[in-house]
């Protein structure tokens, strides 16, 4: 082997793209050659200086959390510490820079009145960090409301709620949902913010980042210079300035959008948000419902959509809905047609049978009244239990859209799941679903349910008992 | 026995101060193997779940070294399993790296190439930066810079030579003056 071809080996090898042959021969030659393992040693110390180099600010190799969290899962967790050891040993590899530089803590934050969070540190014991301070490790679960985070370093932050984010160092907030509003003075140029689709690097700036679960990120540049790169497929990076917003897109490149200033706070609230029923909701549109006389044996349905919204059966101040499906039967649900065909000897083929044209599935469309900012919707699901399965024909998988006026073009903010209801008519089963972080809801006159799926229930039937449109004292209707 | 706050942090700084050489030790078990970062990270939770058993005033990075060996091996076992072309084990131990680099070294190599990357070109600084530090693929940069795959890929070819030699020298002069 000349030594042109042991160098261009070599450097394909550590590319990671020699062919079988040539690396038999390789290998061969290396074992058989001194020199050959010199050369082989001088391209690893250049394979390593220029990986190393490329870490950057990432040089003690800290990932995110739920990278180790995830890896750990995969590899069969042996015992339940070692998620937080591993936090801790990630938590204490950032701090170790850090002490001998900071005596202040990292970060101090305040909250808004009401606000609900939660927060775990890497250092646990006499060595937790005590009162209101995060410091590379600390996790922040914001359930709801206004978090104000001031770092040691100058930069500002407004977080609202529901949001989960991750302090990794200094210089580096992972956010994984919420919406954010971010003010980097000078001298902290270089901030970083990590979503689970891009890294964000600050140039000296104001800039907002809304990350939501399951869903497309968005940053948006009030001040100053950012700099994003998408951490999916094309990875592409693009440099943002005041006035831009984009959407990180599945592909791996940025979507322009509007710039809204709208969704980020930049003061905390000085009283809790309140949340109240939004009046006036109609339905706009159904797919089906089971309504009407179909035979002797099979009469008298009254299962409409309107039931979810007029409260029959359903004890509004105790958020509590009664077990009969039927409105002229004391109770009053929303039940699709589903594949359902009647069996009545009197109307063997029906021609008014019901059957919905979307099964198996349904759709039914919500008209607010107006221009609404919506916080959440609860749904509570289908409860009825003449017999122990027909709970099973509540909502499961539904994809909800929202439009900006009647006739508008309908926008999916994602697929969720709406929990099975309990078939007890004492309890408040409501579940809320936290509508706030997507920018579609600070704009919202029609909100619809693609119901796909149901929880296993019989003909592909598909229900809900009653459904609520909420707005806060922050997203008011307009 | 109890890990107070101190040595816990003493500990850190070990674990801080041994990264460039555990990631070119690794490296150089696992040449042209991906997961090298996967593999430190791994070597990193495990230092710090066995920290208690670390006896201070013995060599910390031989101890560090022989658990990231043991990582590299039990991933080069999985990819032989599936299938991936692996140097021979008695050949892998003749080329890796002894666990002995100082970081002082390692440093100076990371400075010799600081040095050497400023004589680059702009377009050939741009090609090694896109290479390592982007991540992605080199079509999609010779999409961008509208050149052909297979010329960035003779240039690379080129500029790590070249930045290989550069290093050399910079380490012999640097050698010869401490």
């Amino acid at each position: 082997m000349t030594p042109a071809e042991l160098e261009s080996h070599l450097q394909d090898l550590f590319e990671g793209r020699l062919e079988r042959e040539v690396f038999e021969n390789l290998q061969e030659e290396l074992r058989s050659n001194p020199e050959a393992r010199k050369v082989y040693r001088e391209y690893h110390h250049l394979e390593h200086a220029l990986r190393f180099r490329s870490k950057g600010v990432d040089l003690l190799n800290i990932v995110p959390m739920d990278q180790v969290h995830a890896r750990r899962q995969r590899r069969t967790i042996r015992n339940a510490g070692l998620a937080a050891v591993a936090l801790v040993t990630i938590g204490l590899i950032a701090m170790a820079l850090i002490l001998t530089r900071s005596p202040t803590p990292t970060l101090v934050f305040l909250t808004s009145p009401g606000t609900d969070f939660k927060i775990s540190h890497s250092r646990y014991g006499e060595d937790a960090p005590n009162g209101q301070v995060l410091e590379p490790g600390s996790r922040m679960i914001i359930e709801s409301g206004t978090v104000k985070l001031k770092f040691n370093s100058g930069v500002r932050a407004f977080v609202r709620g529901p949001a989960d984010l991750t302090l990794q160092r200094e210089d580096l907030l992972d956010l994984q949902s919420g919406a954010a509003l971010f003010n980097v003075p000078e001298q902290a140029i270089g901030f970083k913010v990590g979503t689970p689709d891009f890294v964000l690097t600050d140039l000296g700036t104001e800039f907002g980042i809304l990350a939501k679960p399951n869903f497309l990120d968005e940053v948006h540049v009030f001040k100053g210079e950012v700099e994003v790169a998408h951490r999916k497929g094309l990875k592409k990076k693009e440099l943002l300035i005041r006035g831009q917003a984009r959407v990180a897109d599945s592909t791996g490149k940025w979507q322009m959008t509007p710039l809204r200033r709208d969704h980020f706070l930049n003061k905390l609230p000085p009283t809790a948000p309140q949340r109240t029923v939004l009046t006036g909701v109609t339905i706009k549109d159904v797919s089906s419902e089971l309504v009407g006389d179909f035979g002797v044996l099979f009469s008298n349905f009254d299962r409409g959509a309107i039931h979810v919204l007029d409260g029959s059966g359903f004890d509004e101040a105790l958020g509590e809905h009664n077990v009969i499906p039927d409105g002229n039967r004391g109770g009053g649900m929303w039940l699709n047609s589903g594949t359902y065909s009647p069996r009545s000897p009197d109307a063997p083929n029906d021609p008014n049978a019901p059957n919905d044209p979307n099964a198996p599935g349904a759709v039914i469309t919500f008209d607010l009244g107006g221009s609404t900012t919506l916080h959440s919707v609860t749904v509570w699901n289908y409860n009825e239990t003449a017999r122990p399965d027909l709970v099973k024909r509540g909502a499961n998988d539904v994809e909800i859209l929202i439009a900006k006026s009647e006739g508008g073009e309908f926008t999916s903010i994602g697929d969720f799941n709406f929990t099975i209801a309990p078939g007890v008519s004492n309890q408040n089963f409501g579940q809320i679903i936290d509508l706030s972080s997507f920018p579609e809801a600070g704009d919202a006159r029609l909100v619809r349910f693609n119901i796909k799926s149901n929880h296993g229930g019989d003909n592909n039937f598909v229900g809900l008992s009653e459904v609520r449109f909420n707005i806060t004292s922050e997203s008011h209707a307009k | 026995m109890k890990f107070d706050a101190t040595q816990q942090a003493e500990f850190v700084g070990q674990i801080a101060r041994q990264q460039a050489a555990l990631h070119a030790y690794i490296i150089s078990l696992m040449p042209g193997i991906d997961g090298v970062d996967d593999v430190l990270q791994e070597t990193n939770i495990v230092l710090w779940e066995k920290r208690k058993s670390f006896e201070p005033g013995t060599n910390f990075r031989a101890w560090a070294c022989s658990i990231a060996r043991f990582k590299v091996m039990s991933h080069r076992r999985k990819l032989s399993n599936l299938g991936f072309q692996l140097f021979n084990e008695d050949l892998t131990e003749q080329l890796a790296m002894e666990c002995e680099a100082e970081p002082e070294e390692l440093d100076g190599r990371l400075r010799a190439l600081d040095t050497c990357l400023n004589r680059l070109t702009d377009s050939e600084r741009s090609l090694v930066e896109h290479r390592y530090f982007s991540g992605s693929a080199l079509e999609e940069y010779a999409l961008k810079v509208n050149r052909p795959a297979e010329s960035l890929r003779v240039s690379l070819f080129r500029i790590r030579a070249a930045l290989k030699k550069c290093i050399a020298e910079k380490i012999t002069i640097h050698g010869i003056q401490s």
